[in-house]
């Protein structure tokens, strides 16, 4: 009886150490038609995948699947939704824990993210801005027909993260237009072994919650940032201030 | 592989080629950065060591060192342009590498090359893309006819360029000039 119950108990173990590593794919429409189709897989020790436009062209492309959908172009809205990390703090110091956006505003860890909550960066920062990438550029990663998505998260043994991703558009100032379905996903770090896996689709026109969107975002801007009045006044005022002196 | 190429081009801030004795001796850190249209492409690069023809035209750089690496012991004829391709870990996106200057003992090169390890470390990561270094270092022109051994060592440090030794990986090969 007791070498059953120890047998059962190893086994359950062993069960939340493996996790399921099946692919998902969903299909997103616009305006009653399929413009294309997501498609997701474990790979190595993260995910990755993309948002593959089957209309335009041909070949098909994003910008015709992103103007059937009346928007400009396409991102990834991610949250974490829990984690086992403690003690996280945000580049500008800000402490912050799950859930969250991923990655927070201004970045973490050293890794440098714009201030819109979209997975990827919509725009550079200034030119030896430390921590920069720009693998994580949303034009770096939009290419023909295909948004990229991968994600390869880390920590120490005993780690667990879980996310939540969705596809999402975007007028032309990066400001939200709408979503177009999910997934949810784990990664975790059991005595050394990393794997990610656990892919669930959300289910068809299942969007953010309150809690998962509009309560998150209130450190983002809405939109690309406009240079600001005073850097115009400044801008301004030097260019009269050269032309008065070469008068 | 468009995509690919594009990538390998981005600098990335994790390149620090760093200077040998001339020009010719400089070691050049490609970093492979994950395609995720082709993930395998990254990820499934063995690491090790092979010795190539630079001159010859080919395809990229990661495919002539796969089939390099296939064929075993390769000979090459005396005065051929060769350069050592050497695959690192799978690194994550705040790791750095350093290669440092090729060394000669007789027919024996030795190439040391540091990293930092955002693995190794437990270091928590969230939005994260893996990138696989490749490192190309050229080899003394007009090598005399006989059988030379490469061996490339990969330290993973807590810190560049000096930190505490955290792993340590030795690949060899062995090539050979003919007359």
């Amino acid at each position: 009886m007791g070498s059953k119950c120890l047998r059962i108990a190893v086994l359950s173990l062993l069960g939340c150490a493996s996790m399921s590593a099946v692919p998902i794919m969903f299909d997103v429409n616009c305006a009653g038609m399929k413009v294309g189709s997501v498609s997701i897989d474990t790979s190595g020790t993260g995910i990755s995948g993309g948002f593959t436009s089957t209309i335009g062209g041909p070949p098909p492309t994003q910008a015709a699947a992103a103007a059937k959908c009346g928007e400009d172009h396409f991102n990834w809205y991610q949250i974490v939704t829990a984690t086992t990390a403690v003690g996280l703090v945000d580049n500008a110091g800000r402490p912050f824990g799950a859930p969250f956006v991923d990655p927070p505003a201004g970045g973490f860890g050293g890794q440098w993210a714009d201030n819109l909550p979209w997975y990827f960066d919509e725009y550079r920062p200034p030119a030896g801005t430390a921590g920069f990438n720009p693998n994580f550029l949303t034009s770096t990663n939009t290419v023909g027909d295909t948004l990229s998505y991968f994600d390869f998260p880390g920590g120490p043994p005993g780690t667990r993260h879980t996310f939540k991703t969705w596809l999402v558009s975007l007028n032309a100032d990066s400001s939200f237009h709408s979503f177009h379905g999910g997934f949810s996903w784990e990664w975790t770090n059991v005595a050394g072994t990393r794997s990610a896996g656990n892919i669930q689709l959300l289910g068809a026109g299942i969007v953010p919650t309150r809690a998962e969107y509009n309560d998150l975002i209130g450190n983002f801007a809405t939109k690309i940032p406009e240079p600001s009045m005073l850097s115009l006044l400044l801008a301004c005022g030097t260019l009269v201030y050269l032309m008065r002196r070469r008068l | 592989m468009k995509m690919a190429a594009r990538r390998s081009a981005l600098a990335l801030g994790c390149l620090l080629p760093l200077i040998g004795q001339n020009a010719s001796e400089t070691a050049v850190v490609h970093s492979l950065v994950l395609d995720a249209k082709h993930p395998q492409a990254v990820l499934s690069l063995p690491e090790g060591v092979a010795v190539i023809d630079a001159q010859q035209a080919g395809s990229e750089l990661s495919e002539r060192y796969r089939e390099a690496r296939s064929r075993g012991e390769i000979k090459y004829t005396h005065g051929a342009r060769l350069a050592i391709l050497a695959a690192g870990p799978l690194l994550d996106q705040p790791d750095q590498v350093a290669a440092r200057m090729l060394q000669r003992r007789g027919r024996r090169f030795t190439l040391e090359v540091a990293h930092t390890s955002a693995r190794l470390q437990g270091t928590v990561l969230f939005r994260n893309v893996v990138w696989r270094p490749l490192i190309q270092q050229a080899l003394p022109q007009r090598l005399a006819a006989g059988r030379y051994q490469v061996e490339v060592v990969w330290r993973a440090l807590d810190a560049l360029p000096n930190g505490g030794l955290l792993e340590k990986k030795t690949f060899s090969t062995v090539f050979e000039i003919t007359r």
